[in-house]
């Protein structure tokens, strides 16, 4: 027979996890939502994004070869006229 | 958002909005853009055709926002062709434009874009200087 062993008792406990869980669409796009990693954003300064702006030394370097004449947004719908 | 091709095309023109361009990406290269932003694959390629052999620098510049995770690519999956086609007629687009279509209505986005002829189709579609005015008024 079995000798009882004094103290506290120790039981195992086995967490389960279930299979399926139901919930709301919403709810459940939230939660995607919020376990997206988050950008670390900066306080938007429109004169910080001025000053020194990379971008303002391309302006008119594609006007040398489409011209003045035609609108970017047109340019864009025709560009596949422009691929070799 | 969803970025059109001609936003950033326009940044190499002389033409009046080619500085609020140039304001709004170098907005998205500082990191002050929280939401999810996104440019699609065909309009990808259209802006490296009409820009890689002029001024390869501008399109780097692009390509590294990319490379560096500020601006995500959406490449359409041939469901999307199929729909783009399906739609295109009924919406008065064509098919460059059902494409961005369907990629912002797949990302539940809207388009950053000068065309107008969004206008006939029931997506939400505001120019750079929209973004930066919310921009500027949330802060």
């Amino acid at each position: 027979m079995d000798t009882v062993r004094g103290g506290t008792p120790q039981v195992i406990i086995h967490k389960s996890q279930p299979g399926i869980i139901v919930m709301r669409i919403d709810d459940l796009k939230k939660l995607q939502e919020e376990s997206k990693p988050k950008k670390k954003v900066r306080k938007f300064n429109l004169e910080e994004i001025r000053k020194n702006n990379p971008f303002y030394k391309y302006a008119g370097c594609l006007d040398k070869v489409y011209g003045t004449e035609i609108s970017t947004v047109e340019l864009c719908k025709r560009w596949a006229e422009y691929v070799d | 958002m969803l970025i059109d091709s001609n936003i950033i095309v326009e940044i190499g023109r002389k033409q009046n909005k080619n500085r609020v361009c140039g304001d709004f990406l170098n907005s998205i290269k500082e990191g002050m853009i929280s939401e999810e932003i996104f440019v699609t694959q065909f309009a990808l390629h259209a802006i490296e055709a009409l820009v890689s052999d002029i001024d390869s620098n501008l399109i780097k510049d692009f390509l590294l926002l990319i490379h560096q995770g500020f601006i995500k690519t959406y490449n359409s999956k041939t469901e999307d062709d199929l729909m783009a086609m399906a739609v295109k007629k009924d919406l008065k687009l064509d098919f460059d434009d059902a494409i961005q279509f369907i990629a912002a209505n797949k990302l539940q986005t809207y388009l950053v874009t000068y065309d107008k002829d969004f206008s006939h189709a029931s997506l939400q579609t505001k120019t750079p200087e929209e973004v930066l005015d919310e921009l500027a008024k949330a802060s």
